[in-house]
């Protein structure tokens, strides 16, 4: 199939050629202004008439060939427009290989359009783990519960790839109902769903991750804590609770944190946590062991 | 007669007569194994007139005596009344199990018969048997007769009997035998010796003398015991003696539950040949246990409480004399022995628990212990006694009855590997029972993960064939992974076969669910889409050719089309005029993996209009005749196939757990190579949660011999040396991984991969390509294509569609 044509493209006249100097001055800047109205006018016309109609894209779609549909499916990302969802869904209905099926997917997401949540829905539980995870990332980008409901089954996915994803995303999108089944599935081994937990999580979250401590790895843990430091909303209590809380377990990897928090600027205007970031980590030696780590 | 002629006469005559007595005082020809080769059976009427005329039994009180498993072994006297206590022990190692026999207890130590008092366990006497293995005794009046055999000579063994006075101990008389004699037993002043495992030789009990030589012509006599009013002999029969015994199995009688059916096939009572182990051993341990009873007014005898106990360790199953099972009850400590008693079993635990069971209801009537006392468990116990059980009256019993579907499903849910034979007998039982929970029970022991391959298989063998209940196993397919909740998928494997069997048609949106469920294993699919097309109708062809489209390019089924060309079928089948229309859609942009667009090209080849529309499914099969079974090398390979995903989900499992070397993994690996039931050992949670799904999706090449179980190691590498495989133990002679290693298998892409040829569809995918093989007809025929295979065969894959044969 041949590449359509490009539109036809008529140039806006410069408003210089137009602009009699006899004219008095308030109307010489009014007819400036109106002549730069439809210069910007006619450039948006121009940039619009460059986009392939819908009927062109859905050609460029059935093409088959494969780089040709991978700039289809970006323009219909980038249009953003309900039509781009409705191609985009036939398109992926259709039965794509592995690689345009995932872009497509993805394209959705980038169009944003709430119409595609049956078919996200539909591929958060398609076959390929790659798939999932691209119809979960599409999916938070959509706002709404339906997308909320998506995400947390996601914890519960067999594949390791689409749990850690589903957390980030709820993490990202701050879901915090959430939060317990984030704590589940950090206790089951979603190291993700620390950093989530860090990002949603209230005073009581920050309370249940301390009781965790020596359970799970602490590396993990610190991920979650970091959120919580770099979080203005939560009070300073919790954010003291969390140093102490490191204080005590100590080490190296707790050390060089607090001293990355502090240069992080995380307590710029909490001199209480600045002070407590920069005592706490003076006062851990060098090369003591953590006493919290969990035992292998 | 006069003078010395007459003399001389009465002389003779007296001497023959001497002879004549000293002869059937000494004759002994049944005792010697030569000899009575020819002999039959003789002398049954004295046998029955004797028992006739012997009074009733009294009871006699309850009795144990047993020997510790402790590093200093003992002898123990338990006593029951008052309350069950320990009356005397002593430090004996005793060669075999001690008797009570009255006011007797006799242990055979080190080649001598210690006769201790009952009361107080001193030694009474002391019968010297060197090189002899005490078989057992019998005891009427002052009488007790001892068998004992020759140690060392299983092949010809040479017996003793000797007979002495219980309280003199003078040796009343003894026989030496060339034949093989059990353990005697003694009723009515005769005293009955099994003999040659052909019948049993019956000595007077007083002088020694033979009165009987019973002979079986055919059948193997295997014991002779005495119960509440006759002597018995058999072996899977028994043989009243009361009514007179020709030799014949025409006096034979059956009674409980056909023993070979049961797990280790018990006798019906001990043999009389062997002697009884004083060590642990599985004697008492699995056992049958009744009384038998003459029936009433010359009828076919019975049970007492028409009860047969069957007793696998610790799990106890009754039934009445015609074999129904009526409870069953599980207990918490092995048995070492048991004693069927009127009203209820009697059993003794390993660890001195004396528990007594009623007949009607298994309810427990008392527990006691007296394991306080042991300071260890017990080896072996013998029960003496014919006291009835019974519960004073406005007595609680200890534990009440359960429902037999609750005892089986108890014993079923045991997670003892050791008594695997007893929970698949539950199941088997419990498969049986008319009530519909009982399809959730067996779904549940399926779902377990404490269930081996071995049970799952009986499982779902119970399930295929159930008919009741099967809302449950619909309810079932609700189930799937869950990686929070820890919850398994369903067991498809089981519940999309037996749905299609029975028809039911109510599990299709379920099984659509379970279609489009990413959890539901590869492996699986096929049967699942099947069984959407089996039972679904028009409403199918959306969802199935949605799940065609979707996934007719994708790489998840560019291996394994199957399920993809089974929900082509489908849309065939149910979409009408339609069908034909959408499917061609689905294969015109060239989009569908090769083998699905030729499946889908030979569907909708041009055929006979009037063709059945299974018959794209009973074509005959150009397939190679499968192996019989499913090698190592072939699980090997697979497992091998899979190595990356694997080795991923055992790296976490080796961070948490460096020492772990290997991994067991057994599972049933079902002969369309699909395998369910894997049980992984050891297992964490997570590792279990990452791989099960993994597992429960890899195919098997297909065998011909249903199924099987298989058990296979996966020796476990730190990840040092990132490049090193993950190692497969195999058996085979030369390690698949290294020949694996070395040459890199070359696959025709032109070549059927078994995968394919798993499945009846997939030779349409070869006669596509194939010249010279018809298609087969997509479309309803009412004459078959003379060339159509039968509809299935053996090697057809469950979800085959039934076809006419041929």
């Amino acid at each position: 199939m041949q590449r359509p044509p490009t539109p036809r493209r008529t140039p806006a006249p410069h408003p210089a050629a137009l602009a009699p100097s006899a004219l008095p001055t308030w109307l010489r800047s009014l007819l400036l202004g109106a002549l730069l109205v439809s210069a910007a006018t006619a450039h948006a016309a121009e940039s619009k008439s460059r986009m392939p109609s819908m009927k062109e894209l859905q050609a460029e779609l059935d093409s088959g060939d494969q780089a040709r549909v991978q700039q289809a499916i970006e323009r219909l990302a980038a249009r953003k427009r309900p039509d781009s969802a409705q191609a985009l869904i036939a398109f992926v209905r259709a039965g794509q290989p592995d690689a345009l099926c995932d872009r497509a997917i993805a394209a959705l997401g980038a169009v944003g359009s709430p119409e595609a949540m049956p078919l996200l829905a539909e591929l958060s539980r398609h076959r390929r783990p790659a798939a999932r995870v691209a119809a979960l990332t599409a999916a938070a980008a959509i706002p709404g519960e339906p997308a909320d409901a998506l995400l947390t089954a996601g914890l519960r996915d067999s594949d390791p790839a689409v749990r850690g994803q589903s957390a980030r995303l709820l993490g990202e999108r701050g879901t915090r109902s959430a939060a317990p089944l984030l704590f589940r599935a950090l206790e089951r081994g979603v190291p993700e769903a620390a950093a989530a937990i860090g990002r949603l999580g209230d005073a009581a979250a920050v309370a249940r991750m301390h009781g965790l401590l020596g359970k799970l790895a602490l590396q993990t843990l610190l991920e979650g804590y970091e959120r919580f430091l770099a979080r203005a909303d939560l009070d300073e209590a919790s954010k003291l609770d969390i140093v102490t809380r490191l204080g005590e377990v100590a080490g190296p990897a707790v050390k060089r944190f607090l001293e990355q928090q502090l240069a992080a600027g995380v307590a710029a205007r909490a001199p209480r946590l600045a002070s407590a970031l920069k005592e706490t980590a003076k006062r851990i030696p060098e090369n003591t062991p953590a006493t919290r780590e969990p035992k292998p | 007669v006069t003078g010395g002629g007459g003399a001389s006469l009465r002389a003779r005559a007296a001497l023959l007569l001497l002879a004549a007595a000293l002869g059937a005082c000494t004759a002994r020809p049944t005792l010697d194994a030569r000899v009575a080769i020819t002999e039959d059976t003789r002398g049954s009427e004295t046998v029955r007139a004797r028992l006739a005329a012997a009074p009733p039994l009294l009871p006699r009180p309850l009795g144990i005596v047993a020997t510790t498993a402790t590093a200093t072994p003992e002898v123990v006297r338990i006593a029951l009344a008052p309350a069950p206590n320990v009356r005397w022990r002593r430090s004996l190692a005793a060669d075999a199990r001690p008797e009570l026999l009255d006011d007797v207890v006799l242990v055979p130590v080190a080649g001598t018969l210690l006769v201790l008092d009952d009361e107080s366990g001193e030694t009474r006497h002391e019968l010297p048997l060197p090189g002899r293995v005490f078989l057992g005794a019998a005891r009427e009046g002052d009488t007790i007769a001892v068998a004992v055999r020759d140690a060392g000579d299983d092949d010809a063994p040479r017996t003793h009997l000797i007979a002495f006075d219980a309280r003199t101990f003078a040796v009343r008389f003894r026989h030496d035998s060339d034949a093989e004699l059990g353990r005697p037993v003694a009723r009515a002043g005769m005293l009955f010796l099994p003999w040659q495992r052909q019948g049993a030789v019956v000595l007077d009990l007083a002088s020694g003398r033979e009165l009987a030589f019973l002979r079986s012509r055919d059948d193997v006599i295997d014991f002779v015991v005495a119960d509440d009013d006759d002597v018995w002999l058999g072996q899977r029969v028994l043989y009243p003696l009361s009514r007179g015994y020709d030799g014949t199995r025409a006096t034979a009688r059956s009674l409980g539950p056909e023993a070979e059916s049961l797990p280790g096939r018990p006798p019906l009572y001990e043999s009389s040949f062997s002697p009884r182990p004083a060590v642990p051993s599985a004697h008492g341990r699995i056992a049958l246990h009744l009384r038998a009873r003459r029936g009433e007014g010359g009828g076919d005898p019975t049970a007492r409480d028409d009860r047969a106990y069957f007793v696998f360790y610790r799990h106890v199953f009754a039934y009445d004399g015609k074999g129904a099972l009526h409870w069953a009850r599980s207990l918490p400590r092995d048995t070492v022995a048991a004693r069927a008693l009127g009203g209820g079993l009697l059993l003794i635990g390993d660890d001195g628990t004396i528990t007594a069971l009623a007949a009607t209801d298994g309810a427990v009537l008392t527990s006691a212990s007296v394991g306080a006392a042991l300071g260890g468990t017990l080896a072996s116990a013998a029960l003496d006694g014919t006291v009835d059980l019974a519960l004073p009256a406005g007595t609680a019993p200890a534990a009440p009855a359960t429902s037999l579907r609750q005892g089986l499903l108890e014993i079923a849910l045991d997670v003892d590997q050791r008594l695997l034979p007893a929970r698949a007998l539950a199941v088997s039982a419990l498969a049986a029972l008319p009530d519909p929970q009982t399809t959730r029970d067996l779904l549940d022991v399926y779902g377990r993960s404490t269930t081996p391959p071995e049970l799952s298989r009986v499982v779902a063998d119970a399930l295929r064939s159930r008919r009741i209940g099967l809302e449950h196993a619909i309810d079932a397919l609700l189930a799937r992974y869950d990686f929070l909740d820890g919850t398994r998928p369903a067991p498809l494997a089981v519940l999309a076969p037996a749905l299609v069997d029975a028809g039911e048609r109510r599990a299709v949106p379920r099984l659509i669910e379970r279609m489009l469920d990413h959890e539901t294993p590869l492996g699986v699919l096929p049967g699942v889409v099947h069984a959407v097309v089996e039972l679904g109708d028009a409403a199918v062809v959306s969802p199935l050719l949605a799940f065609l489209r979707l996934y007719r390019n994708d790489s998840s089924f560019a291996n394994e089309p199957d399920a993809l060309i089974e929900a082509a079928r489908g849309v065939l089948r149910h979409g009408g005029a339609e069908g034909p229309l959408q499917l061609a859609a689905v294969h015109a942009d060239g989009r569908a993996h090769v083998a699905l667009r030729s499946a889908v090209a030979a569907m909708l080849a041009p055929s006979k209009p009037e063709a059945e529309p299974t018959a794209v499914t009973t074509a005959p099969a150009p397939t190679a005749p499968l192996p019989r079974t499913l090698s190592r090398a072939d699980v090997a390979a697979t497992f091998r196939a899979h190595e990356a995903e694997l080795r991923a989900c055992l790296r976490a499992e080796l961070e948490k757990n460096p020492k772990l070397a290997q991994l067991r993994i057994a599972f049933v690996a079902e002969s369309d190579g699909s395998a369910h039931a894997f049980q992984i050992t050891p297992a964490s949670d997570t590792l279990g949660d990452c791989l099960y799904p993994k597992l429960a999706g890899y195919r098997f090449p297909r065998f011909a011999a249903g199924r099987r179980v298989v058990r296979h190691t996966l020796a476990l590498e730190r990840d040092a040396e990132p490049t090193a495989p993950l190692q497969v133990m195999s058996d085979v002679d030369q390690p698949w991984w290294s020949r694996a290693a070395k040459t890199q298998r070359k696959v025709d892409p032109m070549l059927t991969p078994w995968w394919q040829s798993a499945h009846p569809i997939a030779p349409l995918v070869t006669r596509d390509s194939s010249p010279g093989t018809s298609a087969p007809s997509p479309t309803p025929s009412s004459t078959p294509a003379p060339t159509a295979a039968p509809a299935s065969s053996p090697e057809d894959a469950w979800w085959v569609p039934a076809g006419p044969k041929p």
